[in-house]
């Protein structure tokens, strides 16, 4: 197993009131394995990525990694998982002063010491920018290479960004909302991208994704998300109407569940008479 | 449904408004009444007495100094004397600059809270990552650098001079200390202020902290960092021309000696000379500013700077341009750079060993020493009861004089407003346009011509006409204030949207009805934060006017200097910076209060 998630909660301490975005997920995922996570905004999609990718800790619950539990893990151990784990964003992240090459190049800063860093931003080393160029390559950027990042489209950056994980040279690759701010025919562009790349090494792929067509396409295997817990875990195949409605119920208010003060509610209750 | 709601609400308080509203009333009331005392506080302890000013001794001397100031002193002997002057004023700032950086930018970056404090980069960490001292110290660093911005530059300087002995070295000491405190502040909100998702990409792919700073803050931030530190340059020269008054080398040595010695044509040259430096280096600043926003992806902003130096002649192509060739030129442009570094650290005294001669450290260490413990004496802190209040007093009247001679001067230097209905064709005759021309371009001199001669000289001139004492700092502060307010006032109204304007002047609305229906405003938020933020800038100025006989605590600590009561010195410090704090946070209040109202 990659991944083991059991009842893994995270609470986002606020003004207030607290912000329970994950309630006891379970989940299992092993190597190889291409999985599409659906839900509705705010599930708590970009908490549990967060979560996969150590760059925040659960709350509550147990989270293992490889077999390792990541809450026991040092200060090393995190960064190397870290870099075992590509992440791509929906906002690609990308530094927008940087070329596009440089971009690139930042997905390795993992395994560079602090010297080759500094070396590598004044000219790049020749290996270095040959690898690169090979992972640009292969998601259609090599001639922009020179170009700024931020004055790319915004395909291309989401493009920037997935070379900018596969230089991580990574065994697992997560990607929040990678086209989410994409048409529909770039959208499924960039998605056969992430799974050809993924699958071509044998690597384990996370997406998630709003278009149900989308998922059901091409994963082999859907999680639903609703209100920060696991509503459904099936073959593609195995996807049912009710399912969707489940996680897609229109008439419930699915954003964050909050915690909030009686007075709260109460309020809300008030206004409603008021109308 | 909004509106129904709100209905609810007022029914649902019911008899409650009149009342409050008289509550309202009555508090608005007792404050205005405590604005006037204070006002009328500030004008009795400021010691104002315009009638000194009509007086017929006041007027002679102002006469006499004004008719003194012509012709300049050309003479080839002063001239020399002027050019090296003007050259070791412009060594200091260099010095000066490259030493802040040196202090800034280390401070900066350890007292940045997203790199050490909060944020992203810490959500991941589990406790045992052993990273609890650094918070700590990163807190620290960020309330070291308050202190060193909190005490004056000129006071930093003056210690320097007591510490290391009269002349340039102390200047450039002091001031690399003053704005080394800015820079690292400034430096570090730039580092906060940087889009953080970058920073989370790459600490999601395993970087350090290190590589963090490197790769996604730096080169987001280079820019800003940049153009803030050209700016700080220019900041240190204007400081730097009145070192001198404290002994601490520079132009303001000899204006300062020329004032005493009445010789006031050598005044009017060293002037010319100092606006002519400062003008030389705001073009070339605004000119380097301009070209920062372009260039080749990747580089380093300073990089960048020395190449499009170069290249101003021709459009900046980064991908059609020979990779050779701008390599050379750019090694070119970086030796010149070092070059005068260089050459200004040794003119200021840095080669000749004298930082690390024996005597001169043993004299800074007897020195400090006898700064502790400080002197907490009751009669000396209520001695200091008048004085403090006198700088506050100071601050305020000179900056209310500021708002006065600013908001005078404004409206005739905003170009949108002289210039009104001249895009009409046949509106305006040729003289009447010319007319319109020269009011604009007088107004404009003016102001520059307040701005640009220091306060410490505006004193100096000032006492020539009311005497020593805290009046002539208020009317130094008052005239100086005005140059710089009347600047940012008529930008202001220049960059305020153009619409609602054009609306009003096609309704055929006057210039007048212009200024008070269309801009004031649109302008106002930004005038009362200019103006809050200039009266802060004063009390920092008010503390050392007094160095030159312009009244305030100032004068308190010149005073001590001279008697070597050096226990005394580091209380006044620590009262100035308790000062300074305080303004900080009013300010901070004032600005969001009137921004909200």
């Amino acid at each position: 197993m990659i991944y083991t998630l059991n009842a893994v909660t995270k609470v986002y301490p606020t003004r207030g009131a607290t912000v329970r975005a994950l309630n006891g997920v379970n989940l299992e995922v092993s190597a190889g394995e291409c999985v599409a996570l659906i839900g509705q905004s705010g599930v708590g999609k970009s908490t549990l990525f967060r979560l996969l990718n150590a760059t925040q800790r659960p709350t509550g619950g147990l989270l293992c990694f490889n077999g390792q539990e990541v809450g026991k893990m040092s200060g090393r151990e995190l960064r190397e998982m870290r870099r075992t784990v590509g992440t791509v964003y929906q906002q690609h992240y990308l530094v927008p002063s940087l070329s596009v090459l440089d971009n690139a190049l930042c997905g390795r800063l993992g395994s560079w010491s602090l010297l080759h860093t500094v070396r590598n931003a004044m000219s790049p080393a020749k290996h270095d920018v040959e690898v690169a160029m090979g992972v640009l390559e292969s998601v259609g950027l090599a001639d922009k290479r020179r170009v700024r990042a931020d004055e790319l489209s915004g395909g291309q950056q989401q493009r920037l960004a997935i070379a900018r994980a596969l230089m991580q040279n990574p065994d697992v690759m997560l990607a929040d909302e990678p086209v989410a701010s994409l048409d529909p025919a770039l959208a499924e562009a960039i998605t056969n991208l992430l799974v050809r790349l993924v699958t071509d090494s044998k690597r384990t792929l996370i997406v998630s994704l709003h278009g149900i067509e989308l998922a059901r396409r091409h994963f082999p295997r859907i999680v639903g998300l609703r209100q920060g817990t696991v509503a459904f875990d099936v073959q593609s195949a195995s996807l049912n109407r009710d399912m969707l409605d489940e996680v897609f119920q229109p008439d419930r208010p699915q954003m964050q569940i909050k915690e909030s003060t009686q007075t709260d509610a109460s309020q809300g209750r008030k206004i409603c008479c008021a109308r | 449904m909004q509106a129904k709601g709100a209905k609810f609400a007022v029914l649902a308080s019911g008899l409650s408004v009149p009342h409050k509203r008289r509550v309202f009333a009555r508090r608005r009331l007792a404050g205005a009444s405590a604005l006037v005392a204070a006002l009328i506080l500030c004008w009795w302890v400021a010691e104002v007495h315009p009638s000194a000013l009509f007086e017929a001794g006041a007027m002679a001397s102002v006469w006499s100094f004004l008719r003194g100031l012509f012709p300049p002193d050309l003479s080839l002997g002063f001239l020399r004397v002027t050019v090296a002057a003007v050259g070791q004023t412009l060594a200091i700032a260099v010095v000066s600059t490259v030493l802040s950086i040196v202090i800034g930018l280390p401070l900066g970056v350890l007292s940045s809270a997203t790199l050490w404090r909060r944020g992203v980069l810490h959500e991941g960490e589990n406790e045992s990552s052993g990273m609890h001292l650094i918070p700590v110290v990163s807190r620290l660093s960020r309330a070291l650098l308050g202190f060193l911005r909190a005490v004056p530059d000129l006071v930093w300087a003056l210690l320097f001079v007591v510490g290391v002995g009269l002349g340039s070295l102390a200047g450039a000491l002091g001031l690399a200390i003053a704005y080394g405190g800015v820079l690292g502040r400034v430096y570090a909100d730039v580092f906060d202020d940087v889009d953080s998702r970058p920073v989370e990409a790459l600490y999601a792919s395993g970087a350090t902290r290190a590589q963090i700073f490197l790769r996604a803050i730096s080169p987001q931030a280079g820019p800003r960092i940049t153009a803030y530190t050209l700016y700080s340059f220019e900041c240190s020269l204007r400081a730097a021309s009145v070192l001198g008054f404290v002994g601490a080398g520079g132009i303001g040595y000899e204006i300062n000696l020329s004032m005493r010695l009445f010789d006031y044509g050598q005044v009017l040259t060293l002037i010319l000379a100092f606006v002519a430096l400062l003008s030389a280096n705001d073009a070339l600043s605004r000119f380097l500013r301009q070209r920062l926003s372009t260039g080749a992806p990747g580089r380093s902003s300073v990089r960048r700077l020395m190449e499009s130096a170069l290249s101003s002649a021709v459009e900046w192509t980064p991908r059609g341009r020979s990779h050779a060739v701008g390599g050379a030129a750019t090694r070119i442009m970086w030796l010149i750079f070092a070059t005068a570094i260089f050459a200004s650290f040794y003119a200021i005294g840095f080669a000749d060993g004298r930082l690390f001669d024996v005597g001169i450290l043993e004299r800074a260490a007897r020195f400090l020493g006898a700064m502790f413990p400080p002197d907490l004496d009751l009669a000396f802190l209520s001695s200091l009861v008048k004085p403090f209040f006198q700088t506050i007093g100071i601050s305020v009247i000179g900056t209310l004089i500021g708002i006065a001679f600013g908001a005078f001067f404004a409206p005739f230097a905003t170009s949108t407003l002289v210039f009104v209905a001249t895009d009409a064709a046949g509106k305006h005759s040729l003289a009447q346009r010319g007319a319109r021309s020269l009011i604009y371009y007088a107004a404009r001199l003016v102001l520059t011509l307040l701005r640009s001669i220091p306060e410490l000289v505006w004193v100096l001139i000032c006492i020539l006409a009311v005497g020593l004492g805290p009046f002539a700092g208020t009317l130094a502060i008052g005239i100086h204030t005005g140059g710089v307010l009347g600047k940012l006032y008529a930008e202001t109204l220049e960059e305020i949207p153009l619409k609602p304007i054009e609306a009003l002047r096609a309704s055929g609305a006057r210039p007048l009805q212009i200024l008070f229906w269309g801009m004031w405003p649109q302008a106002r938020p930004m005038l009362t934060s200019y103006t809050v933020l200039r009266w802060e800038t004063n009390l920092r100025v008010s503390t050392i006017l007094g160095l030159v006989g312009g009244g305030g605590l100032g004068q308190i600590i010149y005073i001590n200097i001279q008697l070597g009561f050096y226990a005394r010195l580091l209380t006044l410090i620590a009262v100035i910076y308790g000062l300074v704090l305080a303004a900080d946070g009013i300010t901070d209040r004032l600005r969001r209060r009137l921004a909200s109202a």
